[in-house]
């Protein structure tokens, strides 16, 4: 209380200085008339009496002084009085003060950017209700060597555990195309069993989620839909609920509307959810089909993932045993996982972020360094100043706070102006993020990362206002004082900080260089990676065709044909052609290889045997430029009714016809019967650039036509243009099919590098961004140095030394800052190299994702 | 160092409140004068720090001051207690003699405890 009351009327006295002052000054004076009179009493003279006192009372100066601190709060004056006089300096030296807050500026601002988008994809907490408890759950097979679950054992796990509240399965694969509300258009979907909805914490924001009996097989078709889709396509209209739309030509009920926010897991732009209607118990039966499921759990409170990967391996052990005899085996040593969904989502994200973040913070280590350096070279020159205000009685503490404050006003300057730099990068980073990095397109300034921005500028400004603050108390007071009219010389002290100060920002630019320069180095080595085809100027395009309406092969194969035909005879097209999967998709759909005269792969040797399988029109490898390296191409011969014939790529032949002519020789799939291989063409990159080419077999869409084809064009003419025709020619054949995924083949290639090429720009960027603040750093400290030494250089010319001496004294100094810095970056290179290179390794994950059918 | 002071500040504040009770209401060189006669002098103490004290001291609110009319007729602020003062006096004297009661125990040569 009595406390509390001193610190008010304390704080009051800040805003009546004069009058306070005036007080005490009248106080002091009758304490004097007092004590000269009793000193006149006792008989001094006036003179003595007056001196007396004067002494008695001490020093009067300090005394104000004490007394002024008590009456108002001295900590806030002085800071206010600190903030004017930084200020003040600022306003002096505009050169310093510019290149200061320039320098942290971009340091703040290439942090801030990064941070923001840091924040927005790793720290961004999943839309769903207390996601921190949501767990991504799967098997990892090693017979297969993947991840992968089947819906049995989503459905035992979900019947017999005691780690989970609840459990989900889902899909977000699906395709469908919407007929009846507007032109028709593919959708993406995704289906969900029941749980679903409860397990995230999400709910329709009008209608409802789906009923127990919708979520069985032959359940009624039922449909909810995102709120984008039922803004695009049905205007917001309640109405929606309840109406009937067409889904392949199947008719779905709308049930509900998922509200703005809701997000479908793992980045999948799923517009509708439909039931799973996955048949329900924890058992294989032959003959029926066997999904793939995802599946999300929430764990019970205070039950870690371990502890549930653990229940979930015992009710596997279990579950597999009753499995039929090849599927037990199949599951061999299979591992229950479950991780973080969060983890699972932001994953493959992290480490380039991680390394970005680590990119930035160099730059800002950098920029600090420079700012210390420019601080050093006026600190050597306020030594003077700082001498007197010591003479005047500032203590040690009093100067470092100032010095503080000037510092850290610099830093709150170079922090908003970094601040606004972020903004600015922001823009470009929204632009140019690769797509797979969730949420990267949400990163803006919240409030998290403003608070960063300011966390990042005061521990800065701390960082480069303490060096020179001690530099100038190590000085002894009377020095500088006692040097007279000669200008304030740098100390050997000052100086060597300045040179080790630059060579740690050339060593800091050099690692970013070198990691700049690797990165670069390794999207340079997968551009040129050769894809296998020649893609400039090919249009693609995907047509699915509904099973109710195109159920029999004749059907598929004479819409593909005929489609074929008439895009060959549009204007500007040189070739063109369908083929199942086109390279650089992603995904291949792959089968089990039987060779005549070879025994059948037994169950345990599908992976050894497995091969890619793609349908194909006869033009294809003419469209996209694939050379024939044996045989003869696949043409109009290979026809409905003449005998099975198959391409084969270079890999297949080397995998299983390592020492013998493959032409002739005849295999059989899964699902296909003999035929005969008729040709040899060159390996293609179907599922990444960097990927290992699978053996991959082509067959005539003639002979196996399929629902699914892309189409792929050439033209003589730009390939937008083509686009209005192409889905003229579609709409003439059938009027409820759209056409989708309509891209360039180039425009997949830059997709395929994305991420790679926004890592290496953005790395890049900082090493350019740092090489310019280290050279500007050099350039500060030479020039400073010089300036100190003129009269050094003076006398050394003036003794006889030839100008081209000095000059190599100069630059002898620079390149040892320099060379110094570029040993150490050297050095901490290969230290990271050698810490990153083995723990990429490991991490590395089988960047191939096959869709394994059949 | 700062403790030493702290410790001077402290004993200084009580002094004065101390002279305040015993001679009423008094200008700040009466208090300087009587604190240095009633500690025969040992205490030379520079006046001037004890304005800091008494400025603690009225922000606390224990004493009170106004300017008055000295008895050869200077003009002087006289400091007085307040009801809050002399409670502190009483507390402080009493922490006071507590703590020198100990430390006398202390201090003084005794038998080691067998």
């Amino acid at each position: 209380m009595r406390k509390m009351r001193a610190w008010l009327l304390r704080f009051d006295g800040l805003f009546n200085k004069r009058r306070r002052d005036i007080e005490l000054s009248a106080e002091l004076e009758s304490h004097l008339q007092l004590h000269v009179e009793d000193n006149l009493r006792t008989g001094m003279t006036p003179d003595e009496a007056r001196r007396a006192a004067l002494i008695k009372l001490g020093g009067v100066e300090q005394t104000k002084e004490i007394y002024r601190d008590r009456k108002g709060l001295p900590m806030i004056e002085t800071f206010l009085q600190d903030l004017r006089f930084g200020f003040r300096m600022m306003r002096k030296s505009p050169g310093f003060t510019a290149a200061a807050v320039l320098a942290l500026a971009l340091g703040i601002g290439a942090n801030t950017a990064i941070f923001s988008v840091v924040n927005a994809v790793l720290l961004h907490p999943l839309p769903y209700r207390d996601a921190g408890r949501l767990m991504w759950v799967t098997t990892f097979r090693p017979r297969q060597g993947q991840n992968i679950v089947v819906h049995p054992d989503y459905f035992g796990w979900r019947q017999q555990n005691h780690v989970f509240e609840d459990m989900a399965a889902y899909s977000p694969g699906s395709e469908y195309t919407l007929t009846g509300a507007g032109e028709a258009v593919r959708l993406s979907g995704a289906r969900v069993t029941k749980s679903f909805f409860h397990v995230l914490g999400v709910a329709p924001r009008i209608g409802r989620e789906f009923s127990a009996e919708e979520d069985r097989p032959k359940g009624p078709h039922v449909v909810i839909l995102t709120d984008a889709l039922w803004q695009q396509r049905f205007g917001r209209d309640a109405g929606v609920v309840g109406r009937v739309i067409a889904l392949d030509g199947n008719a779905y009920t709308v049930v509900g509307v998922m509200p703005p926010d809701f997000e479908f897991p793992e980045n999948s732009r799923a517009q509708v959810l439909v039931p799973f209607a996955l048949s329900e118990g924890a058992v294989i039966v032959l003959n029926e089909p066997l999904f793939m499921v995802r599946v999300i759990g929430r764990l019970r409170p205070k039950i870690t993932p371990a502890a549930a990967a653990v229940e979930l391996d015992a009710i596997d052990a279990h579950l597999h045993s009753s499995y039929p005899g090849g599927y037990a085996k199949m599951m061999a040593g299979a591992q229950a996982r479950v991780v973080s969904f969060h983890d699972h989502q932001v994953g493959n994200a992290r480490p380039a972020l991680v390394v970005l973040l680590g990119a930035v913070t160099f730059v800002l280590l950098i920029a600090c360094a420079n700012v210390v350096n420019l601080q050093l070279a006026r600190a050597v020159s306020r030594e003077k100043e700082i001498a007197i205000r010591g003479a005047l009685g500032a203590g040690q503490s009093r100067i470092t706070r100032q010095l503080l404050t000037e510092s850290g006003l610099i830093a709150v300057f170079g922090g908003a102006a970094g601040a606004l730099l972020a903004l600015w990068a922001l823009r470009i980073v929204r632009a140019l993020g690769p797509k797979n990095i969730p949420h990267i397109a949400s990163a803006r300034l919240d409030w998290r990362v403003l608070l960063f921005a300011l966390g990042v500028s005061l521990a800065s400004g701390m960082l480069f206002g303490l060096a020179p603050t001690l530099a100038a108390l190590r000085v002894p007071l009377n020095q500088p004082l006692k040097e007279g009219s000669m200008q304030g010389s740098a100390s050997g002290g000052v100086r060597r900080s300045q040179k080790m100060l630059t060579a740690a920002e050339v060593a800091l630019a050099f690692v970013l260089f070198v990691g700049a320069g690797l990165l670069t180095r390794s999207l340079v080595r997968l551009i040129s990676i050769p894809p296998g085809f020649d893609g400039a100027g090919v249009l693609t395009a995907q047509i699915t065709l509904p099973l109710n309406f195109y159920k029999e092969p004749e059907q598929q194969r004479a819409f593909f044909s005929e489609l074929v035909q008439r895009e060959q005879s549009l204007p500007g097209v040189t070739a063109a052609g369908a083929t199942q999967t086109i390279p650089l998709r992603g995904f291949v759909y792959s089968s089990v290889l039987t060779i005549e005269g070879r025994p059948v792969p037994t169950p345990g040797e599908q992976r050894a045997f497995g091969v890619a399988v793609d349908t194909v029109t006869p033009d294809y490898c003419s469209v996209l430029h694939i050379p024939l390296t044996a045989g003869r191409l696949l043409d109009d011969r290979d026809a409905a009714n003449t005998p099975r014939a198959a391409m084969v790529n270079q890999t297949l032949v080397r995998t299983f016809f390592p020492h013998e002519d493959p032409i002739g020789k005849r295999v059989k799939l899964a699902s296909v019967d003999w035929m005969t291989i008729v040709g040899v063409i060159q390996d293609t990159k179907q599922t990444g650039l960097a990927a290992e080419v699978e053996p991959e077999i082509f067959l005539p869409m003639q002979q196996s036509p399929s629902d699914g084809m892309m189409l792929v064009i050439r033209s003589s003419v730009a390939s937008a243009s083509l686009v209005p025709a192409l889905r003229a020619q579609v709409a003439a054949l059938d009027r409820n099919l759209p056409v989708y995924g309509v891209q360039t083949m180039d425009e997949l290639l830059a997709s395929e590098v994305a991420s790679q090429r926004f890592n290496s720009y953005l790395l890049g960027a900082f090493a350019a961004l740092a090489i310019v603040l280290a050279a500007v750093g050099i350039y500060g400290v030479m020039a400073y140095a010089v300036s100190q030494r003129t009269r050094e250089i003076g006398i050394c010319l003036a003794l006889g030394a030839e100008a081209g001496d000095v000059r190599g004294l100069v630059l002898v100094q620079g390149l040892w800052m320099a060379v110094a810095g570029i040993v150490t970056g050297l050095a901490v290179s290969f230290a990271l190299a050698a810490c990153w290179f083995p723990a990429r390794r490991a991490t590395r994950v089988d960047p191939m994702i096959a869709l394994r059918h059949e | 160092m700062t403790d030493k002071k702290d410790v001077w500040q402290g004993t200084l504040a009580l002094m004065a409140l101390k002279t305040l009770e015993t001679m009423g209401p008094l200008h700040g060189y009466g208090i300087a004068r009587r604190i240095e006669q009633t500690s025969g002098d040992l205490l030379s103490v520079n006046y001037g720090t004890l304005y800091p004290a008494l400025l603690k001291l009225e922000q606390e609110g224990y004493i009170s001051s106004e300017w008055g009319v000295s008895d050869n007729n200077r003009k002087a602020k006289y400091y007085k207690l307040t009801r809050a003062g002399r409670k502190q006096v009483e507390r402080e004297a009493r922490d006071w003699e507590q703590t020198t009661a100990i430390l006398a125990r202390f201090l003084a040569p005794h038998e080691e405890p067998s």
